[in-house]
């Protein structure tokens, strides 16, 4: 155990006699906590799960020391919103909703893995250990766990507000945040609850994985958008003027520290204020009363995930699935070993949740950055934006294309995505099958992509042009998207070289960075091109049967790999 | 009759660690093998070699007239591997998986469908085909591999500790099954650690120990080189250096100490 747990666990042991009082034991009470926070440290938080899985080799230690590091970044981040305006309760209304939406996405997805651990039930239960320790050590736990957040979190803004406010703006703004934590806890109860009445326990762990994938992109997006607004406004912004703003629970608690610091009140701050105080301990009596007894029960469902609840209904809805993605393995590939490599790619895609956190976040922050390149420049606006594409001026030329040509990074993501796999020791079913050409399973799998990912951007960005500009549009979308399957099959010549779903990671060494950055040179240089042949309908004509064919031959020979051209190893550890 | 696997001084090092020194086992059509040996011995290396998952080894191994180097393809087509607790996409189906499986092995689709149900259902799973394996048991999932392994009717049927995980009653399929494929002409090659189903199934046993057969023949001829003893304790004779009982003696010490 390394220092910051020792001194979390000495200080939060300090009341020993009152914990005596209750009944406590205290050697079990220690030994209990004392292997928690040792567990937290070995474990990688929600914030660097998706980076665990490029290095899962590594031993996870300390991941409290930088777990506490990485909240204290984002809570200097956070005294950005100060700079927004003169007005304390909008600066307070946003520094809050940052905190809470923080805390439940980290929460949210700790919850069921440190919180209330199952294994307790096993490890902890059948040993003579006493209910109350049992209890005790739990909550000490959640506060122990919370207070690693919500301290590095806040402590840059309380600094904040004790230098520019004075020492009693601490002092109000102290218990604003324990009362705020709790209302974030009760949120999560809620969600919680909400979620397992819906859905099922098994579903619930891919709900889990959506929400920490949205949350990486929320950050980044935020990480990206954040600064820009805060330089656009001029410290005029308040945000008590819009009257929806009273709805917000973050705007009760900054609206009461304003009122009780400024001892100024009306109508509105009075109900603030009891609001702010009265919603935490309702809410907390509730989680108390209602929430916590069917709780541990419910979360003991979600870990097991039993075979009874997870009973697949064989509905419409399952048909048209499967058989949409049949239909394109009927139209596109060879029967036999290729068709077999796009249906197995398509479903694991479609299931694995390893896949989707690996490839999801990454497309999310090349989405957010087409964003903030398109619209960087504050006069672009929609309206004019839909003008220019209608005109075809050039600027309207560039948005088509890149919208198009933009599709490879995305695809490229989602190349690497496909190698990769928890689950790579069961790749023996290739090697101890008779496989003459694993290639075709490979060719398979990239139509599978190329399906699942380019072909419904590809189809929007063709309906959408054709809508704004009219039919004359079309060869050129075709052009850019034969282009772009060129792309993609150079891409996956030079970066898929593995079965999919076989290795533990893909691991880019140096020469493969060099050949992804020549493949995005190459893409690139395409786009160009087509930029400046756009206007000459006749030449775009001539060079869909190039691209077109250039791609079928190309793509024929992944299909030709033989062992020797792949790299794959059999290994069982 | 010709053997239907041969393998002739097979060596084989991992870095500078010599793992089979010297293989050569002649096996014929029909016979069940139990394949024995202490951890480490190199069991399985023989099992990969035999399935072409390794490559790089010294010696001949021939499976069925075919050179498992020369033509891997057509080897691994007359093999049925059932893996020991392998590791599966369990995000998919039986049903999908065996497809999987079944198209690897080049089977038509109506072949496929019709002995995977007929496999499945004779194991109890019909109800649960098209449920996803990640909430399978260790022995439904076991079902599922034993299934993926005779789904082409191979010739030879490679068994690495099939009977873990599965209940009884299960156990009493995988045994009649084992002898009624033997009967059947097929060859069965079984690697194990419970002695005694080994010592029932078995037409011939080979304990090897570290990389070198130490003993090859029926279980009568082992008990007459051995004295007339269960599998078990002819096993201990032949591959442990110290006496086992001391051993438990000495774990019953650990009480007596603080005394």
């Amino acid at each position: 155990m390394n220092w910051l747990n020792k001194f979390l666990l000495y200080i939060f042991l300090l009341p020993k006699s009152f914990y005596k009082k209750l009944g406590c034991n205290m050697q079990h009470l220690e030994a209990i906590l004392t292997v928690k926070l040792i567990m937290d440290d070995r474990r990688p938080s929600s914030f660097h799960q998706m980076r665990k899985q490029q290095n899962n080799k590594k031993e996870i230690s300390n991941a409290t020391l930088w777990g506490m590091l990485s909240s204290l970044f984002m809570g200097l981040f956070y005294l950005m919103v100060f700079t927004m305006s003169d007005d304390y309760t909008t600066n307070l209304t946003l520094f809050f909703t940052l905190f809470v939406v923080l805390l439940s996405l980290t929460l949210i997805t700790d919850f069921t893995s440190v919180l209330l651990d199952v294994r307790d039930n096993f490890i902890i239960l059948p040993k003579p250990v006493n209910d109350r320790t049992f209890v005790l050590s739990r909550l000490l736990h959640i506060i122990i766990h919370i207070s690693k957040m919500v301290l590095p979190l806040s402590i840059p803004t309380a600094i904040f507000i004790t230098v520019q406010k004075g020492f009693h703006g601490l002092l109000l703004f102290t218990p604003l945040v324990v009362l705020i934590t709790l209302f974030t806890v009760f949120l999560i109860n809620a969600f919680y609850l909400l979620v397992l009445k819906i859905t099922t326990p098994e579903k619930f762990k891919n709900i889990i994985s959506y929400i920490q994938i949205a949350f990486a992109i929320g950050i980044y997006a935020g990480w990206q958008v954040l600064p820009r607004m805060i330089a656009k406004s001029n410290g005029d912004f308040n945000i008590s003027k819009y009257k929806w703003i009273k709805l917000l629970p973050t705007f009760w608690f900054a609206n009461a520290w304003n009122s009780l610091y400024t001892l100024s009140f009306n109508s509105t701050s009075i109900v603030c204020i009891l609001l702010a105080v009265l919603t935490p301990i309702v809410s907390l009596w509730v989680v108390i009363k209602y929430f916590a007894p069917s709780f541990n029960q419910k979360l003991t469902l979600i870990t097991s995930g039993s075979a009874e609840t997870n009973q697949p209904k064989l509905t419409k809805e399952n048909f048209s699935k499967k058989n949409y993605s049949e239909w394109w393995a009927k139209m596109i590939t060879k029967s036999g070993t290729e068709r077999m490599g796009f249906l197995f790619t398509w479903k694991m895609m479609m299931r694995s949740r390893d896949f989707k956190m690996k490839v999801y976040p990454g497309i999310g922050y090349m989405i957010v950055i087409i964003f903030m390149m398109l619209f960087r420049e504050k006069k672009v606006s929609l309206s004019e934006m839909s003008a220019a594409i209608a005109s075809q001026t050039s600027s309207g030329r560039i948005f088509i294309l890149l919208i198009i040509y933009f599709s490879s990074l995305m695809i490229l993501t989602a190349l690497g995505g496909i190698v990769m796999s928890d689950k790579y020791k069961a790749a023996w079913i290739y090697f101890i099958t008779p496989i003459s050409k694993p290639g075709e399973i490979i060719a398979g799998s990239i139509k599978a992509v190329t399906v699942m990912f380019f072909f419904p951007l590809a189809t929007v960005a063709l309906l959408a042009s054709t809508g704004f500009i009219g039919f004359s549009v079309i060869p050129n979308m075709i052009l850019a998207i034969s282009n772009q399957l060129f792309i993609i099959t150079i891409m996956s010549m030079s970066s898929v070289k593995y079965l999919p779903f076989s290795t533990t990671i893909y691991k880019p060494n140096f020469l493969s960075v060099i050949k992804n950055f020549l493949m995005m040179i190459i893409g690139g240089s395409v786009g160009v091109i087509h930029f400046f042949i756009y206007p000459h309908t006749w030449l775009v004509l001539v060079l869909i049967p190039i691209s077109l064919a250039a791609t079928y031959f190309l793509f024929s020979t992944i299909g030709k790999y033989s062992w020797g051209k792949i790299i794959s190893e059999y290994r069982e550890d | 009759m010709q053997p239907i696997i041969s393998l002739k001084n097979i060596y084989k090092n991992y870095g500078t660690k010599a793992v089979l020194k010297n293989i050569n086992l002649d096996i014929y059509p029909g016979q069940v093998i139990g394949y024995i040996g202490p951890n480490g011995a190199g069991k399985s290396t023989t099992v990969k070699i035999l399935c072409g998952l390794i490559s790089d080894f010294q010696g001949e191994a021939i499976i069925k007239g075919y050179d498992v180097n020369k033509n891997p393809v057509e080897v691994k087509s007359v093999i049925g591997y059932v893996p020991e607790l392998a590791e599966l996409y369990d995000v998919l189906t039986p049903n999908e998986f065996l497809n999987i499986m079944g198209e690897l092995y080049n089977l038509p689709s109506n072949i496929i469908e019709d002995r995977m149900h007929t496999m499945l259902a004779a194991f109890g799973l019909e109800g649960n085909i098209h449920q996803r394996m990640d909430t399978f048991s260790k022995g439904m999932k076991q079902k599922v591999l034993i299934t993926s392994g005779l789904l082409h009717n191979p010739d030879i049927i490679i068994l690495d500790e099939p009977l873990s995980g599965l209940d009884a009653n299960s156990v009493i399929i995988i045994k009649d099954l084992i002898s009624k494929l033997a009967k059947d002409g097929k060859t069965i090659f079984y690697c194990s650690h419970m002695m005694d189903v080994v010592e029932k199934v078995s037409d011939k046993i080979v304990l090897i120990n570290e990389g070198t057969v130490i003993a090859n023949g029926t279980f009568e001829e082992l008990q007459q080189q051995q004295g007339n003893n269960s599998l078990e304790n002819i096993f201990a004779q032949l591959t442990s250096k110290e006496d086992l009982g001391n051993a438990a003696d000495k774990l019953m010490n650990a009480f007596k100490q603080n005394l």
